[in-house]
């Protein structure tokens, strides 16, 4: 848990000689949590010899004693709490000896080591309406900060205004008529730079400024972004050139219709196929090439032409074609020049013949 | 939001069903030492930082995983994994690194961006797709 926002529990006084001051706390400070405890006193050096609440632990993190005003001032935490402390639960300062004019100012806080990392003061016995105290710069960038006020003024309740980044938790005033006063702020840096508590008050007031941080926890966060796998197939492409490979057996085979072309062949192993196919054109040039075996080729009327030649491997051939003029033939000399001249004639106006 | 990062080794222990990710025990272990998408599983444990302080050697295992299909796209999600040092500090660590630890296998990793070291009380999670407590943590499409 990172370091949370103080919240106070209360804070009493009184201006009585007495060997304690207790204070009742007005909320509840959850288990994990550390308080913190600023108590004023003029019992003298040392005054305050201890702080307890019937559970936990406090030790002392700074105290400060100004023999000119006779003014204490005690910063003490306890250990982060095992279990929730309720609201109305007890919190007393022990004196020794008695002290009167005493005040008590007391909050919790999540997330934060209850070692004290940094402690300050600065003394005002010449009094001042706007003391301060620097931290310097600070190991941790995240520590909260309490900033507090112990002494004593001119005849009435001194009231503090802090200045940013602190924030009021609560002032006391043991003894009014002298203006006894002990107050309490915080702040929390995000940087280890000096940070000044310098708070103005609504009279002069003599005594001590302190501040004590305390180390925040910190949350780190890895914010892990989404993988993404893929799988992947490759496209199959079915077709010839395919071989099916089977052991013996029988089969049936089936397919789509297939156009034969020429130079594409059709591989088979042992086996009965029928081969069917889609009528054909014979034009010169194109030839049906054919392996040994029985068949029969039919065609539509052709029109025997000079040079035409129709070419086929052994077998048995239909040969039918239309009547033919014959144009050539043996004859003397004379009666073929005679010939000639009338075939010249009727090539230039009759219908075409061969030589 | 930093990067997933592959180990080369996940795809062909996918492959030859090294992981079942329905009870596998997943872990999230930390590493100052930057991984390499071509580490073994004995490289990545090599590369662990020091045990003690709250980091127990192995890491922490991810609660709650879960591996759900949904048109065809399979999710692999679990609780997010937090470290909190106590005592001590813990680090420093840069790198995240999710590995089976049931099968022995590495699986992933993300880079934090810096070294980090955690005092005492500080903490550290890992929060898979920035869920605030859970997230996906691979598709598989």
């Amino acid at each position: 848990m990172g370091l949370g926002t103080p919240a106070t529990l209360g804070g009493t006084n009184s201006a009585a000689s007495s060997a304690t001051l207790s204070l009742t706390t007005s909320a509840d400070a959850p288990a994990g949590s550390v308080i913190i405890v600023v108590v004023q006193q003029n019992a003298g050096s040392g005054g305050v010899t201890s702080i307890t609440d019937g559970t936990n632990t406090y030790t002392q993190k700074f105290t400060r004693w100004d023999a000119t005003q006779s003014c204490g001032l005690d910063v003490w935490s306890s250990v982060a709490l095992g279990a929730q402390l309720n609201s109305g639960s007890s919190i007393v300062a022990h004196f020794s000896p008695n002290s009167s004019t005493t005040g008590i100012q007391a909050c919790y806080c999540t997330g934060i080591d209850n070692a004290s990392d940094v402690t300050n003061y600065t003394e005002f016995t010449a009094g001042s309406t706007s003391p301060t105290v620097a931290t310097g710069t600070m190991a941790y960038a995240v520590e909260l900060i309490i900033g507090c006020v112990a002494g004593f003024g001119a005849g009435s309740n001194i009231t503090p205004t802090d200045n940013s980044p602190f924030t009021q938790l609560g002032a006391q005033h043991g003894y009014a008529a002298q203006g006894a006063t002990v107050s309490m702020a915080y702040a929390k840096t995000t940087t280890t730079s000096s940070v000044t508590y310098a708070p103005t008050f609504s009279g002069t007031l003599y005594g001590d400024i302190a501040v004590v941080s305390f180390r925040g926890y910190v949350d780190n966060t890895l914010n892990a972004a989404v993988g993404s796998y893929s799988i992947n197939g490759l496209a199959a492409f079915l077709g010839k050139q395919f071989i099916l490979a089977a052991t013996a057996g029988a089969y049936a085979i089936t397919g789509v219709a297939t156009q034969m072309r020429r130079g594409v062949r059709l591989l088979a192993a042992v086996g009965s196929y029928s081969l069917t196919g889609i009528a054909t054109t014979l034009s010169r040039g194109v030839r049906l090439g054919a392996a040994v075996g029985a068949y029969t080729l039919s065609g539509s009327p052709i029109t025997g032409k000079l040079a035409w030649r129709l070419l086929a491997t052994a077998g048995s051939y239909t040969l039918t074609g239309a009547a033919l003029v014959a144009a050539y033939f043996a004859a003397p000399a004379p009666y073929i020049r005679k010939v000639k001249a009338v075939l010249q004639k009727l090539r230039a106006s009759g219908p075409t013949l061969g030589r | 939001m930093a990067s997933y990062n592959k180990y080369n080794a996940f795809v062909q222990d996918i492959c030859n069903k090294v992981h079942d990710l329905s009870s596998d025990v997943c872990k999230i272990s930390l590493s100052n030492t930057a991984p390499s998408a071509a580490d073994s599983y004995a490289t990545m444990i090599a590369a662990e930082i020091s045990a003690g302080n709250g980091y127990t050697a192995g890491g922490t295992a991810a609660g709650s995983p879960s591996s759900s299909q949904t048109s065809g796209t399979e999710t692999f999600s679990a609780n997010n994994v937090t470290f909190t040092a106590s005592g001590g500090s813990i680090g420093p660590f840069r790198y995240a690194r999710l590995y089976n630890s049931t099968a022995s296998a590495n699986i992933s990793w993300w880079d934090y961006g810096s070294n980090l070291t955690l005092s005492s009380g500080d903490t550290f999670t890992v929060a898979f797709n920035s869920g605030a407590s859970s997230g996906s943590i691979f598709t598989l499409v």
